[in-house]
């Protein structure tokens, strides 16, 4: 889906490779993002983070609750980013298609 | 769907031309400005609400408690938050059926702080034009003092709104103290730096972009729109065709419509579009290009609303009906849910009971032949005094609970968790059964709570 006032692309098919990366990434980011803070709403809603540590040895980074609850955040960012970017970087880089101009 | 825009060499998420939008003033800003005021004012405000001794509204996470104008919520409540949310994207919906993309106008975060943001850099560097002069010149002493008071009002803005979003998850009035002493938590920091730099980056560079780049909800509220959907709308058949023209000049006669070509609408906007090509999906409904219009008609002495709100149906000369099958479904299905919402609310259980069974031993006889089996239970008082709960089983024929006491005092907002058999004559078990534990108030009429919980024994 495009925004209705950028330009259509190239008929010539030239940009098939990644040439926004830059540009890409803050989408990447702020959409894994969005996804992450969700996922940590709920995984946290129904977990407790020192429960998690109910352990025998708990790690000393779980410890305290805002520790967990932060660390789970930026696990969740992270997997959704490399979600994101492997997403973005296999439709882009996919072979054309044969009657593609 | 193609995920990396492929306009070569121009870039999409960094405006072509930096926008400086021309300030503007008129009814549509007066109540934008209303609106920014009240809403900010209620974030900056909450958190030093006090409520019976307490911060009215806290999202306590260290403690997982939720205060809110003193009704205490635990995670266990999270269906609720949920269904609050599940209002407010219907309210959205509802809302943007009938009066298009007001949220994004009046009350949208981005909107309301990008406006602020706005505010200070008018402030310190001027009007539209001074602004452009001022990013054209060379790095004079002068700009090199107004672009840095700038930064230094803009980084203390959103330093303080960092403290002030964290203040609604750490209780404000000891995060403030612990500012100023420099013994502020590590989170505590950290947090602070990370929504102040968001506030920072978001209202003071990328504005506008947001909306055409990053939201969501811009991509898909078009889908809401109908022809009975109040947008912005520039009345072409009145204004077309455009052209400068003398002011005492009668227009008609020279074959001209309206619209003066002025321009003041797109220099106004700040997503940067020419609204009389008609509605487009960058048009956040600020409406600031209808007052920029307003005072250029007003001073043609023409009527105004030549750009106005107004639904697609009104601009063919239909009636616009509010009532339609959309709305009212929305309508309907939103009354009902804060409906529920507010008696899911009024009739939670105010004590909880938690039933964990020991599960080292399914079992144990003892001597005299009954069956005894262990619990751990939990009780929670979420109401906002104390509470004397009598635990109670019932359920088997024969069984009782063996324990030092049979009352617990559990504070407001408290949570203990006790240890206790439950026993139960060996005729009346036969392999697992159902028994329900129940922990009620000592008063009368007081809150209770049941649960059931397996009871298990030998197979007879």
């Amino acid at each position: 889906m495009r925004a209705m006032s950028t330009p259509s692309d190239p008929a010539d098919g030239t940009g098939r490779t990644w040439c926004h990366f830059r540009e890409d990434l803050g989408v990447l980011l702020w959409s894994s993002f969005l996804a992450a803070s969700t996922a940590t709403l709920l995984f946290f809603a129904y977990f407790d983070p020192r429960l998690l540590a109910a352990d025998d040895d708990p790690p000393a980074w779980l410890a305290d609750r805002m520790t967990g609850y932060a660390t789970g955040f930026f696990f969740f960012w992270g997997m959704c980013t490399i979600a994101s970017f492997l997403t973005a970087y296999l439709i882009d880089t996919r072979p054309p298609e044969r009657n593609e101009r | 769907m193609s995920v990396a825009p492929r306009d070569a060499g121009t870039s999409l998420y960094v405006a072509r031309q930096k926008i400086h939008a021309r300030e503007i003033a008129g009814r549509y800003e007066r109540l934008r400005v209303i609106a920014a005021f009240s809403l900010l004012g209620l974030f900056y405000l909450l958190p030093w609400v006090q409520w019976r001794g307490q911060q009215a509204v806290l999202f306590d996470l260290p403690a997982r408690k939720f205060h809110i104008f003193g009704l205490l919520f635990f995670p266990q409540d999270f269906f609720l938050l949920t269904w609050l949310l599940v209002i407010a994207a219907l309210s959205l919906f509802f809302f943007t059926t009938l009066g298009g993309r007001l949220w994004c106008g009046y009350a949208c975060p981005q909107t309301v702080w990008t406006k602020v943001f706005v505010a200070i850099e008018r402030w310190c560097e001027g009007n539209r034009a001074q602004r452009i002069k001022l990013d054209r010149s060379p790095w004079t002493s002068r700009k090199l003092l107004r672009k840095a008071g700038k930064q230094l009002l803009w980084i203390a803005f959103a330093a303080y709104t960092g403290v002030t979003f964290v203040g609604y998850f750490s209780a404000i009035r000891d995060l403030v103290p612990a500012m100023a002493t420099a013994s502020l938590g590590g989170w505590e920091t950290f947090w602070i730096v990370f929504y102040g730099f968001a506030t920072y980056g978001n209202a003071g560079y990328l504005r506008e972009q947001v909306c055409k780049y990053m939201c969501p909800y811009a991509r898909f509220q078009s889908a809401m729109f109908d022809r009975n959907t109040l947008i912005i709308s520039y009345d072409a058949q009145r204004g077309e065709p455009r052209g400068s023209r003398a002011r005492n000049v009668d227009a008609r006669a020279q074959g001209l419509g309206d619209c003066i070509d002025c321009t003041l609408c797109v220099q106004v906007c700040p997503t940067g579009i020419d609204i009389r090509q008609g509605l487009q999906l960058e048009c956040i409904a600020c409406a600031a290009c209808i007052d920029a219009c307003d005072g250029v008609m007003q001073r043609m002495r023409y009527a105004p609303g030549l750009i106005r709100y107004a639904t697609q149906s009104s601009m063919e000369g239909k009636r616009t009906r509010i009532a339609r099958p959309r709305t009212i479904l929305y309508g309907v299905l939103l009354l009902a849910l804060i409906i529920g919402f507010g008696i899911a609310v009024a009739q939670r259980d105010l004590v909880e009971l938690d039933v964990i069974r020991d599960r080292n031993t399914l079992f144990r006889q003892l001597d005299d032949g009954r069956i005894e089996n262990v619990y751990t239970i939990r009780l929670i008082n979420k109401d906002t005094g104390p509470h004397t709960l009598r635990v109670g089983v019932s359920g088997l024929q024969g069984a009782a609970i063996d324990s030092e006491r049979s009352e617990y005092q559990v504070g407001a907002g408290e949570i203990i968790s006790v240890p206790i058999r439950i026993r139960a004559p060996r005729h009346s078990v036969a392999g697992s059964m159902e028994v329900k534990i129940t922990a009620r108030s000592a008063e009368d009429d007081g809150p209770q709570s049941v649960a059931i919980a397996r009871f298990v024994g030998p197979v007879r």
